[in-house]
């Protein structure tokens, strides 16, 4: 309320309080003098209270010095005159008095009413605060409810389609337990859910590892995958052979928490991928007893040769031994010819045992210049009985590479005979064979790369994506098996073995073996 | 065995072993030698008109020795032929033989046998 306001409201009441007990209706009400005089007062001291209670202290003390006027003019004789003496000082000093304490309480009790109606506010407002707060963790809460809910039914959704795969899928932490133990584990393991869950999954397997498992680990952690072949021993004692594929996971933090392992039983597969290597192997032999049973004449030229040798070194010796003076220097250089041809030989023997005595695979570090060295002393005579002249041009830096000696050796053997052929109706001066040995430097390392390049008939119009096929020949007697059986030898060391048209003529074929690291 | 005499034989063979070793047993029993690598060196050789005998391997890159006995044998030479081969099959037997050889060994051979093929043929 404006101040004007309460100080013309505070003067007004005491006139309309003067007027109401000296009016008509004051006599009206009260009749008699000295009671509506004593009313009046009171009625006047009350108007100056209840100016200063609803008007302040300033209105208070205006309505009580009006209304100490009032008093001393109407009420206090002689009547409709102010005399100016102490009872008019005392009467306005005690409605001052009056006034200022109503006024003074009025305002204490208003600022305590503003006190309170601040902190009420306040606590209003800190309620309001605390409780959109409350409202926004609840709706977090059930944001989260649900998210989880999700989540789990997602879980359950999820571990239910791992009970649908035909794959085996575990899940063990870090420490190899097992948390995890889909239906797929159950039918190959033979080990129910709850038997596995709790278990050391490499204990409970007796895994076998292909390499040593703190290899592996480091692996899975460095990269978060890992793949190999494990073998597994199930519930009732069989061992068998997994592909295993192992995906580590990650808490929020980055920490591993568990490992998911998917293995797929590849034993079957393994032991038909077993009897076809021992199939293989089987055939190769075959096949390189009849690439030798070609070479039969030409292997007994290279024996006969230093036999007769050594027969006629030995004749020699006896007829010098006979003479009276024998020239001891000719008979002791006989004898160590004699002992070189034997040796000489024997090395022929030596390779040809080598190449008919053994089916099996034995991969061991191999130089592959002795591969070609062997195959050249066993074809030789083969290749001079078809007029053909033989060049090698051999890195001397060849890398070693792991193989098995004979089935590279038989590939040679193959690619020198193929070549011996594709220049027998060729002109004399294109009967030449080369043999060259170098080194490839790829991206992924040193290669050894062995070529046969003959300037023989060609491969014309031969289907090349053919060539290396099982039973493909071009020849009128070939079986067409020793290319075929070439290729899966050089494949199966990790190689690849191809062919190319010379620019001129003839064909060069190619093989080329990972060196060893 | 046959009595030393001194006449040339020469010996044309691809093998350097097996060239050495008969010049050795030739030598031995008094024969003068001479030792050829291959049949164009032979026919390219002087010693090629004074040879008394003729010891021919047939396998050999270029010319190989029936060619060369057959060539002797058009070209009427008159020198003999001794073939010593580490190939001796029937066929080859009786190609070198109607060729014009004196005699056909193989190879691993007896040395009495070669050293009496060799004589026989100087006596012809």
């Amino acid at each position: 309320v404006p101040p004007a306001l309460r100080y013309g409201l505070a003067a007004a009441s005491v006139v309309a309080a003067a007027a109401l007990t000296t009016g008509p209706l004051g006599h009206w009400l009260i009749p008699e003098e000295p009671e509506r005089f004593v009313h009046g007062i009171t009625f006047l001291y009350a108007t100056a209270v209840m100016s200063a209670w609803l008007g302040g202290r300033g209105p208070g003390l205006v309505a009580a010095l009006l209304a100490a006027l009032a008093v001393d003019y109407f009420f206090t004789p002689p009547v409709y005159w102010i005399t100016l003496d102490f009872d008019l000082f005392l009467r306005v000093a005690v409605f001052a008095l009056s006034a200022l304490l109503v006024g003074w309480l009025t305002a204490r009790r208003r600022g305590m009413e503003a006190a309170l109606r601040h902190s009420r506010d306040e606590l209003e407002l800190r309620v309001q605060e605390r409780t959109a707060d409350l409202t926004r963790s609840n709706q977090q809460l059930h944001a989260e409810i649900a998210a989880r809910t999700r989540a789990e039914k997602t879980l359950r959704e999820h571990a239910q389609l791992l009970d649908l795969t035909h794959d085996t899928v575990f899940v063990r932490d870090m420490n190899n337990v097992i948390t995890y133990w889909n239906r797929g584990a159950e039918e190959l393991y033979g080990w129910k859910r709850h038997e596995a869950v709790g278990k050391v999954s490499h204990e409970l397997l007796q895994t076998v590892f292909p390499a040593p498992l703190d290899e592996i680990a480091l692996q899975l952690i460095q990269t978060e995958r890992w793949e190999g072949e494990l073998v597994h021993t199930r519930r009732d004692g069989t061992k068998i052979v997994v592909a295993s594929r192992w995906s580590l996971q990650r808490d929020d933090r980055r920490q591993p928490t568990a490992t998911l392992e998917t293995n797929n039983d590849i034993t079957e597969r393994k032991r038909a991928e077993d009897a076809l290597v021992r199939a293989q192997a089987e055939l190769a032999h075959v096949t390189r007893l009849t690439a030798l049973g070609e070479l039969a004449a030409s292997i007994a030229h290279e024996v006969n040769q230093p036999l007769a040798a050594i027969v006629a070194d030995a004749s020699a010796c006896l007829h010098w031994l006979a003479a009276d003076r024998p020239p001891l220097d000719s008979v002791r250089a006989s004898l160590a010819a004699i002992t070189d041809d034997g040796r000489r030989a024997a090395e022929v023997i030596a390779r040809i045992r080598a190449l008919v005595s053994r089916s099996s695979i034995d991969q061991q570090p191999c130089d592959l210049t002795g591969v070609i060295w062997d195959v050249l002393l066993l074809v030789r005579a083969e290749l001079r009985q078809h007029g053909l002249f033989l060049h090698t041009s051999l890195a001397t830096d060849l890398p070693l590479v792991m193989g098995d000696r004979i089935q590279l050796q038989q590939v040679l053997l193959n690619l020198l005979l193929n070549a011996a052929d594709a220049c027998r109706e060729v002109p004399a001066e294109r009967r030449r064979l080369l043999v060259r040995a170098t080194v490839e430097r790829r991206d992924d390392g040193a290669w050894a790369a062995v070529a046969v390049a003959d300037a023989g008939i060609g491969l014309g119009d031969v289907d090349t994506a053919r060539l290396f096929d099982a039973f493909y020949t071009t020849k009128s007697g070939g079986l067409g098996m020793g290319l075929s059986i070439s290729r899966s030898i050089i494949e199966r060391h990790g190689g690849r073995l191809w062919a190319t048209a010379n620019p001129d003529h003839g064909a060069t074929f190619h093989f080329a073996l990972p060196a060893l690291q | 065995m046959s009595e030393p005499i001194s006449r040339l034989i020469s010996v044309v063979d691809d093998d350097a072993s097996l060239r050495r070793s008969l010049r050795n047993l030739l030598t031995s029993v008094g024969f003068r030698v001479e030792t050829f690598a291959s049949a164009e060196e032979f026919l390219t050789s002087a010693h090629r008109q004074n040879t008394g005998c003729l010891v021919l391997d047939l396998r050999m890159a270029g010319m190989n020795g029936l060619e060369l006995l057959r060539y002797l044998a058009t070209s009427a030479s008159g020198t003999p032929v001794v073939i010593l081969t580490a190939h001796g099959t029937d066929e080859a037997r009786q190609q070198c033989l109607q060729a014009g050889a004196v005699a056909f060994l193989s190879k691993p051979f007896q040395a009495d046998a070669l050293l009496d093929a060799i004589s026989t043929a100087l006596e012809r």
